[in-house]
């Protein structure tokens, strides 16, 4: 085959006559490098952005070179092009070690080593017109003679970027940030194995060529493989290391081979009709797609914000727990230190009423009378602090066994007509005409439960009444305590079951609650697998809670699961209903 | 058992004495009622109680006025304890009691019916207490040789317990009531004075340095000389686990710190030792 031959050539470089694989190695992987290089110029706009971009771009360029010469069989084309590849080849090459310094250290290049860099091509540059580099083109096979000097010193140019990388790639551990050492290394590790095989590939190409083992540079294009494996690369840091976005990387890669292939019409099209059609679809195509690839953006974007106040929360939500540990372990030890002193005030404040130390004055002994109630509270205090660490920690024992419920209601209600009375209330209990079967509950914590409730209802309510009410309700018995007091505002309602909460302005009336009773309520009746409920319509209409306790019918085994369930209960959560 | 303790309620609402009667009755009480001050008065000067609880909104002659005819002014102390139950707990009448004789205030919308009870047991005892306090004084300013008791009557308490606070504050109230009381401040050191010496009761705290209160306990109990030594133990904190193996080893009785009074400790032992 002569080289003045001309090829049928369509689109300047396709042709039947030269190799397949020509093909296959120089366009895709043009492809894939300038779309590489676009795509992550575009996401980043930084320094490395723009040199990844470079990169690509004179990488293509040789690409687009090295496929005119193997088609081209025009002699003047071929040694201008010719001429023109090893500065593209020294110049991407030296580039490509610059993008290697800069994603490794986050920074540009000291000037000096630039101008080393600008220097070591200014031979290139400068003799490029010259005999040195094309001596001239061989029209037998439609290759260029190339000067030996010229050729070898851009390839060392290539092994020089070659060496430099991997001199960064085993010092980069000590300038580079732990958590960026791996896509670091990466990167670095895919630049030098594309210069590597880029610049043994030419060598070998040239040097055979040149030696005559070969009529072609067919080994060169081997070298491109080397980029195909960069890009992999890259894709998989994309991937695994987050270094961009890769839903909307797939979302755009669509979107453009979607274009692409619609675009690709027009090789075949011959009707104005078709043109106008194809054209007005890719149109569409190209704004919907730019509309669709711009909502997955943003929602990422929102996603990734989402999941940085998540992943914030989750910490502090860690941090809190522990702290919460902390805390119920020091009221735990706290308290028992407190008591030492309660007990000591507690018991010398009675020898002294009870005239161990002689006779004391009326005005003393009132006093002191009031110094041994309010320790009488403190000591209560401290109680119920203790029971409330305990119920945490899930160390409260609960003795389950049968309870005939009325008669617990029964006796907590007449406990508190006394009170009702002396401040003018309406007490009424209201019983179920049927007789209730026993239920199984620890008693003595239930009664705890219903007392504290009454006990509420009887001190915030004014005027009006205080209602309880026992009944049968489907598989369960509701203990309802309904008053015309001072009600609950509903925003209130959701944390009335918290630790220390009490309604906001519940502080001017006059109640001695310490604020724990409806916790360590809910949390009691709730070791019980039953619900603790609070309504009301608002301030000052009143407000009810309701106990629902479970009517059990099984009778064996039931301690120990009770039991069991306890400790597993996390005491988290409440499920509060509307009304 | 000692005779009935009984109290005169004083308070003119037939629906809150009825409460009041039936609570006080299932504590084991007896309870006498009356229904306005005159009758009170009267009631007081005739018998003896051992408490009274008085209302002081009454028809006729209300709760001051009985606590001022009672006490002359103040001047004399009330033939029985007395103490007001009422709502008016305003400084000025909280004075007035006190300054007639009153030995307490309870204002009663903060006290449910059952911590009533506890109050009234509590100003019960205290007033018994103050009595035999009394007592004892006017004996002392009689003759001084009445402190001199039998040493070889005496009973003997091991008491231990290793916070120095304690000590003193119930050590010094059982010796008042003429035990001998040895103080070991370790559970080696208590079983020490078991070997050595013959002990009536032992009282004993949870927490202790060294071997627990609880290792004490076992060790007494699986001694065969000691087994039937009556123990007590006080406690201020003790678990759930604790509590539960001392009951099942089997005490004569187990005390929380915060809710016993030295006066109850040496009556509880009074109980069992004599």
């Amino acid at each position: 085959m002569f080289c003045q031959e001309i090829f049928d050539l369509y689109y300047f470089i396709f042709t039947d006559s030269i190799s397949r694989l020509v093909y296959y190695s120089h366009i895709p992987a043009m492809a894939v490098a300038l779309f590489a290089g676009f795509f992550v110029f575009l996401k980043t706009k930084n320094l490395a952005g723009k040199l990844l971009l470079a990169v690509m771009v004179s990488f293509s360029l040789w690409v687009s070179i090295d496929l005119i010469l193997w088609t081209s069989s025009h002699s003047g084309i071929i040694s201008f092009f010719w001429s023109l590849l090893g500065l593209v080849y020294a110049v991407m090459s030296l580039l490509f070690f610059y993008f290697g310094y800069v994603f490794s250290f986050e920074k540009d290049m000291p000037f000096s080593l630039k101008m080393v860099l600008l220097f070591l091509l200014l031979p290139l540059v400068l003799l490029l017109p010259s005999t040195f580099n094309i001596r001239g083109v061989d029209l037998f096979s439609c290759e260029s003679e190339e000067g030996f000097l010229y050729t070898m010193y851009y390839y060392g140019i290539g092994f020089i970027a070659f060496f430099m990388t991997l001199f960064l790639l085993f010092t980069y551990k000590r300038r580079v940030a732990k958590e960026n050492r791996k896509k670091v290394m990466y990167v670095l590790l895919g630049i030098s194995f594309f210069l590597l095989t880029f610049f043994f590939f030419g060598v070998l190409s040239s040097y055979f060529y040149n030696l005559g083992f070969s009529s072609t540079f067919y080994f060169e294009q081997f070298g491109l493989f080397g980029m195909i494996f960069f890009i992999v690369l890259l894709a998989y840091l994309m991937v695994k290391h987050h270094i961009f976005q890769i839903k909307l990387l797939s979302a755009q890669v669509l979107i453009i081979s979607l274009a692409f292939l619609i675009a690709s019409q027009y090789f075949y099209i011959r009707t104005w009709q078709n043109y106008i059609l194809t054209s007005i679809t890719l149109i569409l195509v190209i704004v919907g797609g730019v509309i669709l690839v711009r909502v997955i953006k943003r929602d990422m974007e929102r996603k990734n914000e989402l999941q940085i106040m998540a992943d914030k929360l989750a910490q502090a939500n860690q941090r809190l727990k522990k702290l919460d540990q902390a805390k119920s372990e020091f009221i735990s030890i706290a308290s028992h230190q407190l008591r030492t002193p309660l007990t000591a005030i507690k018991g010398f404040i009675s020898l002294i009423l009870e005239g161990s130390y002689g006779n004391i004055d009326a005005p003393v002994r009132s006093a002191l009378n009031k110094v041994y109630l309010s320790n009488e509270r403190l000591i209560q205090l401290v109680e119920d602090l203790l029971s409330i660490s305990r119920i945490e920690s899930g160390r409260l024992e609960y003795k389950f066994r049968y309870w005939n419920i009325e008669e617990i209601v029964k006796d907590v209600v007449d406990m508190f007509r006394l009170r009702a009375r002396e401040k003018g209330l309406d007490l009424e209990l209201e019983l179920p005409e049927h007789k209730l079967p026993e239920i199984y509950i620890d008693g003595e914590k239930i009664r705890e439960v219903i007392s504290n409730l009454i006990d509420n209802a009887t001190k915030y309510t004014k005027r009006g009444y205080v209602r309880v009410r026992v009944e049968e309700k489907g598989e369960n018995v509701q203990i309802i305590i309904q008053d015309s007091g001072i009600g609950i505002i509903a925003e209130d309602i959701p944390y009335l079951f918290e630790k220390f909460s009490r309604g906001k302005d519940t502080n001017r009336l006059h109640a001695n609650g310490t604020g724990l009773g409806l916790y360590v309520g809910k949390q009691i009746v709730k070791a019980h697998k039953g619900g603790l409920y609070a309504f009301s319509e608002g301030e000052d209409k009143g407000s009810s809670f309701v106990i629902e306790l479970l009517i059990k019918k099984e009778k064996e085994g039931e301690k120990e699961k009770g039991e069991k369930e306890e400790k597993e209960d996390d005491g988290e959560g409440l499920h509060e209903r509307e009304e | 058992m000692i005779a009935m303790e009984t109290i005169l309620l004083v308070e003119d609402d037939e629906m809150i004495s009825e409460i009041y009667e039936k609570k006080l009755v299932q504590s084991g009480y007896s309870v006498e009622l009356s229904m306005n001050g005159e009758d009170a008065v009267k009631k007081m000067q005739a018998k003896t109680y051992n408490l009274v609880l008085l209302d002081l909104v009454l028809p006729g002659l209300n709760g001051i006025s009985v606590l001022q005819k009672l006490s002359h002014d103040g001047k004399n102390k009330l033939p029985s304890p007395t103490i007001v139950f009422s709502n008016l707990n305003d400084p000025d009448n909280q004075e007035a009691a006190f300054r007639y004789g009153a030995s307490g205030f309870l204002p009663k919308s903060q006290f449910n019916p059952s911590e009533l009870v506890q109050e009234v047991q509590r100003h019960i005892r205290e007033s018994q207490e103050r009595e035999k306090n009394d007592q004892k004084r006017s004996q002392d300013n009689h003759s001084h040789q009445s402190e001199m008791v039998d040493v070889i009557q005496q009973k003997h308490i091991l008491f231990v317990e290793d916070e120095e606070v304690f000590v003193s504050l119930f050590v010094d109230r059982l010796k008042k009531e003429g035990y001998r009381v040895t103080v070991a401040q370790t559970g080696v050191e208590a079983l020490d004075v078991l070997k050595k010496e013959g002990v009536d009761i032992v009282v004993t705290d949870v927490l202790l340095p060294t071997m627990r209160g609880d290792e004490f306990i076992m060790k007494i109990r699986h001694n065969e000389e000691l087994k039937s030594l009556p123990i007590l133990v006080i406690s201020a904190s003790a678990t759930d686990e604790q509590v539960a193996m001392i009951n099942a080893v089997g005490v004569q009785g187990f005390f929380l710190k915060t809710r016993i009074t030295p006066s109850e400790l040496a009556m509880n032992i009074k109980n069992i030792i004599g």
